[in-house]
């Protein structure tokens, strides 16, 4: 997932939890979300790693 | 000596010996507001006549013979989350209301009962979650040791009118660190008790799973003093004399020094903290810790998500919320329920890597931030930001952790932060108080005119 995907997910969220921020609100929350991103990816590598046998 | 700077301990001492009142030790505190926090701009909301009249109480109680232990008389400073009677809390938003509290929040009703008087609301981040900004209902604190560095935060206001000399202990709110990390970046005291030790209602919450009470004193004994009053079974204060000497301390340096965003500067004045500590009669042991990114970022995800939860107008109140927060809590949209269960999974297992090393060691050392206070970008940023703080693990973990002054950088103080195991509070603020004796950087405060 690029960050074109990460925007347009975001932007189907915002839409559903019924949030429509201006360009500056978006911009900087895009942001936080892409680390929240990051930090799920890590929770679940991390997860992954202690299954794995041995 | 100005009433306003004396430890609590010396104050309840001149209480009761008739040398001060509740009264005038309040009046020098309230005067000491007026000259000095329209530069500080750490209180909020002020009831002068209120608080001169429950001091008044207190001085007649302690005449009659009713004395409330060790905060009879002393005021202390809530930070504009917490509800005090009477008083608004308005969360340093515009989207809250303006009404003043129905009742006291549990912790404050605890202190009241301990014949402390609550004088005053002293400035939070914006619902406590990122900061300084400037589109709320008044403007940030300024960091008292320079009016051009950040304070931190959320717990703002409490860490800069303590540092100011406005107030010795104020109570603050601590879900990632918003209590350590002003009290470092201010110079003052921050402890962040175990969680579930203080009781939550009449909070108003950030994250309920990260969410902790904390206290922001002038020095450890005054913090213990609060800790005490808020729950006696810690013993907080009863093992402050009993020193360091024989206690082992896991040394988490590496988990600073290896990160390429710490100051060198604080990598030394820990390197110093451990040497005081070891001169002291503790054993300096190093010690490996979880790792830190995986910490934050089960902590990031929690706290995100529920927050996002427990703002349920925000879609509605939208305009009403200042940029940052907007911010911050549109953010967390794309969080899932499973995402919150792998978060808690991983937290859970964090904490018994902590509870392991605590299995050897009697508390760990390491720094609060990785860094002095930065400069405020100037014009100011409108955009949301995170503090470069050690502390969010702890609160993921429960486990106790207090800062403490540890020298300085640059002119701007540095905190060093001591853990505890799971409810051994007094362990923490017994270490915090040795390390305070032994090196006095407790003691230092910023020249403020009078």
């Amino acid at each position: 997932m690029g960050e074109a995907g990460d925007a347009a997910d975001f932007d189907r969220a915002l839409e559903a939890a019924g949030l429509s921020p201006d360009a500056r609100d978006r911009a900087a929350a895009l942001a936080v979300f892409r680390y929240l991103r990051r930090a799920q990816e890590a929770l679940r590598q991390a997860e992954e790693g202690e299954d794995e046998p041995g | 000596m100005s009433p306003a700077d004396l430890p609590l301990p010396e104050a309840a001492r001149a209480l009761r010996r008739g040398a001060l009142s509740a009264r005038d030790l309040i009046a020098t505190h309230l005067d000491r507001i007026v000259r000095r926090d329209g530069d500080v701009r750490a209180f909020v909301y002020l009831d002068r006549e209120a608080a001169l009249a429950a001091a008044g109480a207190a001085d007649a109680a302690l005449a009659a013979g009713t004395d409330l232990g060790p905060l009879h008389g002393i005021p202390f400073a809530v930070k504009d989350l917490i509800d005090v009677a009477g008083m608004p809390t308005r969360c340093g938003s515009r989207a809250s209301p303006t009404g003043p509290a129905a009742a006291h929040a549990a912790v404050v009703t605890r202190l009241v009962a301990a014949g402390a008087v609550p004088f005053g609301k002293v400035a939070t981040y914006e619902y406590a979650l990122t900061g300084p900004s400037f589109d709320g209902p008044t403007p940030p604190p300024r960091n008292p040791w320079s009016a051009g560095h950040a304070t931190s935060g959320s717990s703002s206001g409490a860490a800069a009118a303590v540092a100011a000399g406005l107030v010795r202990v104020a109570l603050g709110t601590d879900t990632g660190g918003s209590v350590r990390s002003p009290a470092a970046w201010c110079g003052v005291v921050g402890l962040k008790p175990s969680r579930g030790l203080l009781p939550m209602a009449g909070v108003v919450p950030l994250s309920p799973g990260l969410d902790h009470l904390g206290v922001l004193a002038a020095s450890v004994p005054e913090a213990a003093s609060v800790l005490d009053a808020l729950a006696p079974e810690t013993g907080a204060a009863g093992a402050l004399g009993l020193g360091v000497a024989g206690l082992s301390v896991g040394y988490a340096r590496d988990w600073i020094a290896d990160d390429p965003a710490a100051s060198p500067a604080v990598v030394r004045a820990l390197d110093d903290a451990a040497a005081a500590l070891s001169m002291a009669g503790a054993r300096i042991v190093p010690v490996g810790m979880p790792d830190y990114a995986l910490a934050e970022a089960a902590g990031a995800v929690i706290l995100h998500a529920e927050a996002l939860k427990v703002h349920t107008v925000l879609a509605s109140r939208w305009q009403d919320y200042g940029r940052q927060a907007r911010q911050s809590l549109s953010a967390g949209v794309g969080l899932t329920p499973q995402d919150m269960a792998r978060a808690w999974r991983q937290g859970h297992r964090i904490a018994g890597e902590i509870d392991a090393i605590l299995a050897r060691h009697d508390v760990i050392l390491t720094a609060t931030t990785l860094t002095a206070a930065p400069a405020l970008p100037s014009p100011p940023a409108e955009e949301t930001a995170w503090s470069p703080m050690r502390t969010l693990p702890f609160n993921l973990t429960g486990h106790p952790a207090i800062s403490v002054p540890m020298g300085f950088d640059g002119g701007l103080p540095l905190g060093l932060q001591i853990i505890g195991r799971r409810g051994d509070d007094a362990s923490v603020c017994r270490v915090g108080a040795a390390f305070e004796a032994a090196t006095g950087h407790g003691a230092a405060r910023p020249y403020l005119p009078d």
